[in-house]
């Protein structure tokens, strides 16, 4: 269990920060977070250091709760309508409003790999790999999802 | 716009790429600028997303699932809190509760949490007592022995340096423990 709190303590933070640039969603990436650290744990036991399957289980256990609740991946609000929430608000920094809502306006494949790109912690061939694509193929993607989203925050902000 | 500059932001070019890469930020203006724009905005997508980031709670992980019938699990807490209300009302003396206040002094961190076995090891947050760097919260608390623990930034441990009694818990860490006495 020592080991896992390890690598609980590691990844905590990144895999929250993914699930919340995939979702928008404070509460719902909370839940894939706890559920995907205890799958990680029960299904791999506590000497698990693999990030890649660490990822792969939070991506499936988001895609189950999508299927279930059948729905797409939650659109995040624009920051200008986001006072419906107020808990929510509190949650997420003022700053970062604006570009989770620009994420979320990417599609829902430019979402995926950017948002795993932007963990810092898998290199394109992991992404390549857990997304089930080409290494080529998540670089042409990855630089289109940024470019996109340069062009969405610049009208936001223009 | 050219896909190098996203393999140079994610490390993912070699050094003779590297050497080509450089060159051409010296060369190219416009390559520069765009370089620069996206480095940028990288900055800006990796900074913190929320205010606090949650714990996982393993031990309860068997049990819970995912907690999207949370309404209703408020409303469960609700009723629970309302039978407990109604023992305090008939119990004997081990189920009567009396307020205990936590305080811890720490003036450089932005979150202190408490978790502990009268919490069911759920982080509660401790409030700032102004800016004179001390947290608190009170808690209500049966007669008998606690153990728990505070939370700094959502991941550093320590223990309440006011209780002298503590003990290993199973993730190698230590709990305090306090006897109420009502």
């Amino acid at each position: 269990m020592k080991d896992f709190k390890g690598f609980y303590s590691e990844h905590r933070e990144n895999l929250f920060s993914y699930l919340m640039r995939l979702t928008g969603d404070y509460y719902l990436s909370n839940d894939i977070l706890q559920e995907s650290f205890t799958r990680c744990l029960e299904h791999y036991g506590s000497h698990t250091r693999n990030v890649s399957l660490l990822y792969t289980i939070a991506r499936n256990t988001l895609s189950d709760h999508f299927r279930r609740s059948r729905r797409d991946y939650h659109q995040v609000e624009d920051p200008e309508d986001m006072t419906n929430n107020q808990e929510h608000v509190l949650m997420i920094r003022q700053e970062y409003r604006q570009i989770l809502a620009g994420i979320q306006k990417l599609n829902k494949d430019e979402r995926d790999i950017l948002a795993l790109t932007l963990t810092g912690e898998l290199s394109y061939r992991e992404i390549a790999s857990i997304v089930g694509i080409s290494q080529g193929n998540v670089k042409v993607k990855v630089h289109r999802a940024r470019m996109k989203l340069k062009e969405i925050l610049g009208k936001r902000s223009s | 716009m050219d896909s190098r500059i996203s393999l140079f932001i994610d490390n993912e070019l070699s050094i003779d790429e590297k050497i080509e890469f450089v060159s051409k930020v010296h060369e190219d203006n416009n390559f520069r600028n765009d370089s620069l724009e996206l480095l940028r905005q990288e900055k800006r997508l990796r900074s913190e997303i929320a205010e606090r980031i949650p714990l996982v709670h393993f031990k309860e992980s068997k049990k819970r699932g995912l907690s999207f019938f949370r309404p209703f699990a408020l409303m469960a807490s609700s009723a629970a809190v309302m039978a407990l209300i109604f023992f305090f009302l008939i119990s004997p003396k081990d189920m009567i509760c009396s307020p205990h206040r936590f305080v811890l002094y720490n003036p450089s961190v932005n979150q202190v949490e408490i978790s502990g076995s009268f919490t069911n090891w759920e982080a509660l947050p401790l409030s700032k007592v102004g800016p004179s760097g001390y947290w608190e919260i009170v808690l209500p608390l049966s007669e008998g022995e606690h153990r728990f623990t505070y939370i700094l930034e959502g991941n550093q441990r320590v223990t309440d340096p006011t209780v002298l009694t503590k003990e290993q818990d199973d993730f190698g860490g230590e709990n305090s423990i306090l006897y109420m006495e009502i």
